[in-house]
């Protein structure tokens, strides 16, 4: 087990930058997800973890070693790291058995024999796998497949595994399952964990840490909660979760709260942040599920409510997603029954909800 | 899930943690890349230089001249030569294109009867050397062939064909190139999504518009890929116009290099190194034309749900017609060869005069088995097809590897290196290690061995094998390569345990190509044949010379059923699949 540390990792190809600036630090036995949509990074960040690719400028140290430092000229190839890596594919080589796959992971390692046996039973007990040691990888289900390849990563007690979209290759069902056995499994055993995705739900519901990037660059790290719940940018607001992203202007602001103008000439409150001022056009964002719905009492304050005018809404299962207009702006809301187009509806946007963005 | 308290109790040892980085890697990358360059600039570096230097290699002073271009073009015949060769690829190249095409489309797309056994006879002549063929094409439709006597006999005419003509070769030569055009047209016709005639039928088009609009235009990156085959083989194209044109005094560029490298008393080295020269630039510049104009040939890929079954054209009344004309052909173009070289075999002599039953004999077997120097042929050509083939795909799959499969700096240029002899006929490859071996120090002692001849034969076909395994390489993830590094092998572990296992079938069949081709070449050997390390094909060629056709005849039938045991075992065990 070891902990991580990237000092400023760039990597350009040709005249494109693909990352700017990488820096992040990993601790002991932690599970940190990079989440991003396609094309931010993330994969190159985890290859240039593992070797498989050599970034253009930085530093990157496992357990106090270092694996690459550009300045001082430190490329450690692949097969030195001492790493554990799976692939999105999965990567089981199709010519050898489940056991045999493990086996050559040990043998490289000069663990044979009755050693290597007991091992490869150990690994493939831990993922509920031992009775197919047998079998060739394309014999197994997908669901069996990933689990191997978890076993193979694991099964020489690497210092770090990288996961890259693990799950991506399982259907809805077997994902959601995989997922909370993929959590329960890496705090079993502990191993400092650096997993890949782009599926927001999966980084919320696995990760100590989530380290979400666009374009390149580290935009925000935090717990699940933080990112949910207080993103630092409209692109994480958007990015995780589903969020109502709107502008507005400052038109007012008291010590606690500020009041905003909606396109429309709609008025609403928010809570106060530094470097919001009368006058500025500021980014806020409130989640579907906080937005209320009906008529409200005597408590609710004046300039939190708001009649809308519904635009229709979806069915989803558990509820119906509606959409209203206010002012001019567009707002998701979640309530149990369906509402009609062009029907008055009762809002309340309750001010603790909104979520300023300072200008940038 | 069941609950489960195992964790790993201990981890393992580290992999071996030095300087982080292996030494030996880029050694035997460089090592790899120097033996590509190696067999492809020795037979054309000697060759390159032979043509500008005024006096032969071994006496070569330094000094470059361009004479010997200004002797080849001066030289009286050299119209008549360039109008011959212009001549004989036309005529080649069109039997062979309409020919081909024609039959592809027949046996792959419509519906007359015996599919299969068809398309087999058709393309089993691919195994077989166009020396073979020409034997054959003497002994049936030769002037005193058992065809052409048997026509005299019927009609009374008593010349009805002359294949000693320079239109008689080129046919017989169109004939030997056709199986080659029905491959490549062949998989291109199956491949086609049959929906795309139908959506055009559907939309109000006769068989015969669908043909020309929608067949044939799907087919164009095909139909030029056998063009441009079929000019290079054409130009290469040496044991037919050998053969027939010969006695008649017809020299074509090919013929014309070996008669002066070769048969002339004193070879004029200079001379004989720019013809070839002139030979070499044509072929290069043909294969670069038809990489350009096919780059973008994805085009014509045909999208569509897969695992349809082939839908078949009905071609109603035509159909007995087309069977007809098509069992004609096998009849007359394949199965007459080669029934007239086995018959020829078992028999004194043939003619339609004489029943065959009455002079049965053995006595070509005997003369070929009896005799010290044939039988050394067939040893040394079973022994070159196997451990040459052997020996080439263990150098194929080396460049493959280094070429595709790591990250060498030069991989990109290794991999267009080893295409490189796709451009060089074989009988420039045998030219060209001819001089090798008389010019490079140290290679003097291969002359004459069976290793010169392996040599020249692996580097004829190091494209054709890589051929096989670069594409079957590429369709392997390189994820497989990647979960090995990262686990801790290094990148020769990865290639012999990883990538080369899960790669068995294509260098299986590599292995067997290159078998096959081995045992067919002739032209590659050409030049470097000395007493000891004859193989068939040089056997039968000098046995033809002195008239010896019994020999000449059962010598072919040898080396036809030894290719087509060897054929039938690669097929049937290891189930290898050598075209399609």
């Amino acid at each position: 087990m070891a902990d991580v540390v990237i000092e400023n990792m760039s990597r350009t190809i040709g005249a494109l930058r693909v990352l700017h600036d990488v820096s992040l630090s990993v601790a002991e036995g932690e599970f940190v997800t990079l989440l991003g949509p396609s094309g931010c990074g993330k994969s190159t960040t985890l290859n240039a973890l593992a070797g498989l690719d050599r970034p253009s400028a930085g530093r990157i140290a496992v357990g106090g070693r270092v694996i690459y430092d550009e300045d001082a000229g430190i490329f450690i190839e692949p097969q030195f790291r001492d790493l554990g890596m799976m692939f999105q594919s999965y990567a089981l080589w199709p010519h050898m058995t489940v056991q045999q796959n493990l086996a050559f992971t040990l043998d490289i390692r000069g663990v044979t024999g009755a050693a290597a046996r007991e091992r490869i039973a150990e690994a493939l007990e831990l993922v509920d796998m031992e009775r197919y040691a047998g079998r060739y990888p394309g014999e197994l289900s997908g669901g069996q497949q990933q689990r191997v390849a978890l076993a193979r990563t694991l099964v020489y007690g690497p210092r770090l595994m990288l996961l890259d979209e693990p799950l991506s290759n399982l259907d809805a069902k077997l994902r959601d399952k995989a997922r909370d056995w993929l959590r329960e499994l890496q705090r079993r055993t502990g191993v400092t964990t650096i997993y890949v995705t782009h599926d927001q739900t999966e980084a919320l519901a696995l990760s100590d840490r989530i380290v979400v990037m666009n374009a390149g660059r580290v935009i925000q790290i935090g717990t699940p909660e933080e990112i949910y719940q207080q993103p630092t940018t409209p692109f994480v607001a958007d990015f995780v979760g589903s969020n109502n992203i709107f502008e507005a202007r400052v038109l007012g602001r008291e010590e606690q709260r500020l009041t905003l103008g909606l396109a429309g000439g709609v008025e609403i409150v928010a809570p106060a942040i530094d470097g919001a001022q009368t006058g500025h056009v500021i980014k806020a964002a409130i989640r579907p599920e906080k937005i209320l719905l009906g008529e409200f009492g005597e408590d609710a304050e004046p300039a939190e409510s708001h009649t809308a005018e519904a635009l229709g809404s979806v069915y989803q299962g558990a509820r119906h997603v509606l959409t209203f207009r206010l002012g001019d702006v567009e707002f998701q809301a979640e309530q149990a029954d369906a509402v009609a187009a062009g029907q008055a509806l009762r809002v309340r946007l309750p001010r603790e909800a909104i979520h300023v963005f300072a200008q940038t | 899930m069941p609950a489960q308290t195992a964790t790993l109790s201990v981890e393992a040892p580290s992999p071996r943690i030095g300087a982080g980085r292996s030494l030996a890697e880029p050694f035997i990358h460089h090592a790899v890349m120097l033996l590509c360059v190696a067999l492809v600039m020795v037979p054309l570096g000697p060759l390159l230089l032979q043509a500008f230097s005024p006096v032969p290699l071994y006496a070569w002073q330094g000094t470059l001249t361009l004479d010997n271009f200004h002797t080849l073009f001066g030289l009286p015949e050299i119209l008549e030569l360039a109008g011959n060769t212009l001549l004989f690829c036309a005529i080649a190249i069109i039997f062979s294109m309409v020919f081909g095409i024609a039959l592809a489309i027949v046996v792959a797309r419509t519906n007359i009867p015996a599919r299969g056994l068809l398309t087999s006879i058709l393309l089993w002549p691919i195994f077989v050397s166009p020396l073979v063929i020409g034997f054959g094409a003497i002994l049936t439709y030769g002037p005193t062939g058992y065809i052409t006597t048997l026509v005299t006999r019927l009609t009374g005419i008593s010349e009805p064909w002359n294949i000693y003509s320079l239109s008689g070769l080129s046919l017989i030569s169109g004939l030997s190139m056709a199986p080659m055009t029905i491959l490549y047209c062949l998989s291109s016709a199956r491949q086609q999504d049959p929906r795309l005639e139908q959506a055009a039928q559907v939309a109000g088009a006769s068989p015969v518009r669908i043909m020309r609009r929608i067949t044939l235009p799907m087919m164009r990156p095909a139909l030029i890929f056998s063009l441009a085959m079929n000019i290079v083989a054409a130009l290469e194209m040496f044991a037919i116009p050998l053969l027939l044109g010969a006695p008649s005094g017809i020299q074509l560029l090919t013929t014309f290099i070996y008669d002066k490298g070769f048969e002339a008393g004193r070879p004029d080295y200079g001379l004989v190194s720019a013809a070839a020269l002139v030979l070499l630039v044509l072929v290069t510049l043909l294969v670069a034309a038809q990489t350009f104009v096919l780059r973008r040939s994805h085009r014509f890929l045909s999208v569509g749900p897969k695992g349809t079954r082939m839908q078949v054209m009905d071609l109603g009344a035509w159909k007995w017609w087309v069977f007809g004309a098509t069992s004609a052909y096998v009849l007359l173009g394949i199965v007459a060869l080669v029934f007239g070289l086995f018959l020829r075999s078992f028999v004194m002599v043939l003619s339609p005069y004489i029943n065959p039953i009455d002079v049965l004999t053995l006595k070509n077997y005997q003369d070929v088995l009896f005799n010290p120097s044939y039988r050394r042929a067939i040893w040394n050509t079973v022994l070159i097809a196997i451990g040459g083939a052997f020996a080439g795909t263990v150098i194929i799959g080396m460049i493959a590897f280094v070429a595709q499969r790591s990250n060498y700096r030069f991989a990109r240029l290794l991999d267009l290196t080893v295409q490189l002899p796709r451009a060089v006929p074989g009988l420039i490859v045998s030219l060209g290690v001819f001089y090798a071996v008389i010019f490079i120090p140290g290679l003097s002692l291969l002359g004459g061995t069976l290793w010169v001849l392996a040599f020249a034969y692996i580097i004829r076909h190091l494209p054709a094998g890589y051929g096989i395994v670069a594409p079957a390489m590429l369709q392997v993830t390189k994820d497989f390569d990647r979960a090995a590094g990262v686990a801790g092998a290094s990148w020769m572990i990865t290639m012999r345990r990883i990538v080369a296992p899960i790669l068995k079938p294509a260098f299986l069949s590599c292995f067997a190509l290159l078998m096959i081709l081995f045992f067919k070449e002739y032209a590659a050997a050409i030049f470097l044949y000395r007493p000891g390390n004859e193989v068939i094909s040089m056997a039968m060629l000098n046995a033809w010379v002195p008239g010896y056709t019994g020999i000449v005849a059962s010598l072919a039938v040898i080396q036809i059923v030894l290719t087509s045991l060897l054929l039938l075992v690669f097929t049937r065990l290891f189930g290898v699949k050598l075209h399609g």
